[in-house]
């Protein structure tokens, strides 16, 4: 098995008010696009409820950094008592969302996710050598790199978001 | 004295048994599978949905991409009060190339499913209320045609092949295509019952 290391954990983020969902959506997507993740969709959950939708989706997107290292991002997205509503803007009426969003991220860094190192107890031994001595400082540029990409994507969300506050 | 007698005993039962020559039994080696044994994705939902018409769409997906499509397993529970529990196991294969074949495996498990009728642009229409989880599963399976598990040097080199020559197609090209595409089928099914997450920026992917 790879070896996941939790390097950034429980980042969060939360929003109540007026949104579009599946602009929300769209925008993580799109960045995961373009920073090079590859999509990995674990669950989505979608409940009608009587205050409005229940919307989660988990997910795991990742990127190879080399061939020992990759990143994962794991986001949940939570959206809660979602209704839909409409609402007129320079005389033209917008379907707009209405609810509570939370988001979770964790960043978690995979090395050998090839499984090279493992076929023998030797190769385990030495791996370890070399991440705890060789590898020490390329080990905190890739972290480095973790942690900025979780960042992004957090603020990203954020400046969505807060850009419906003035609206 | 006693003790002499009964290994004797022993022994001529032992005798009586021979042991069971079996054929060879070789594992497959150089499948892929997505996620390990886990499904690769899920979609719980909860609401009202046009079942016929998920099942057609389902059925049809598979037809126009040339997958041949095979129902594996089906369970009715008796139905209560709430509505009717069902399980489906679908599965499409299809042929990449001579060495590669896909799988795509769907598990479809519904409960509390109750007909409703509902009027949309005053038209009455037919729809289902009710809960169900869908699960997407894939591998990539290597020789399917079995070419080389005939003898033991076939399986050497196929497992040579496997670990040293097919190792990065497999992870770059075939796993992650198939990667792609059950995930472009979930934003599918996503869009068909126009859940809130619909929509995918990697549609032009693969």
């Amino acid at each position: 098995m790879a070896e996941m290391d939790l390097i950034i954990e429980q980042v969060r983020l939360t929003y109540e008010g007026l949104f579009k969902a599946t602009d929300l959506y769209n925008l993580i997507d799109n960045w995961l696009r373009n920073t090079g993740y590859d999509k990995r969709e674990l669950k989505t959950i979608e409940k009608v409820t009587p205050k409005g939708k229940y919307i989660e989706v988990e997910s795991m997107p990742w990127k190879k950094q080399t061939e020992y290292v990759k990143n994962e991002i794991k986001i949940r997205m939570i959206l809660k008592d979602v209704t839909e509503i409409e609402i007129e803007k320079d005389g033209t009426k917008i379907k707009m969302n209405k609810g509570k969003v939370h988001f979770v991220f964790d960043g978690y860094l995979t090395t050998d996710w090839e499984q090279r190192w493992e076929q023998k107890p030797m190769f385990i031994f030495i791996r370890a050598l070399f991440d705890k001595f060789f590898y020490k400082s390329y080990m905190d540029s890739w972290k480095k790199n973790l942690i900025k990409d979780v960042n992004d994507i957090h603020d990203n969300i954020k400046s969505f978001l807060n850009l419906y506050r003035y609206k | 004295m006693t003790k002499k007698g009964g290994n004797k005993k022993e022994n001529q039962d032992a005798k009586k048994y021979t042991p069971v020559k079996r054929p060879p039994k070789y594992e497959k080696e150089g499948d892929s599978k997505l996620m390990g044994n886990h499904p690769y994705s899920r979609i719980i939902y909860d609401g009202v949905f046009d079942w016929d018409g998920l099942y057609h769409f389902i059925v049809k997906w598979f037809r126009n991409r040339h997958y041949f499509f095979e129902e594996e397993d089906y369970k009715y529970k008796v139905p209560t009060i709430f509505g009717v529990e069902e399980e489906f196991k679908w599965t499409g294969w299809r042929k990449v190339t001579e060495y590669y074949k896909y799988n795509i495996k769907l598990e479809m498990h519904t409960f509390d499913v109750r007909k409703i009728e509902i009027v949309e642009k005053g038209e009455k229409k037919t729809m289902y209320k009710g809960k169900f989880i869908l699960e997407f599963w894939g591998d990539v399976e290597t020789d399917y045609q079995k070419r080389f598990q005939d003898n033991p040097f076939g399986l050497q080199l196929k497992k040579f092949l496997d670990r040293f020559i097919f190792f990065k197609p497999m992870d770059n090209m075939w796993s992650d295509r198939l990667h792609y595409i059950i995930e472009k089928f979930e934003g599918q099914i996503k869009e068909y019952l126009d859940m809130t997450g619909k929509g995918n920026a990697f549609e032009d992917v693969w």
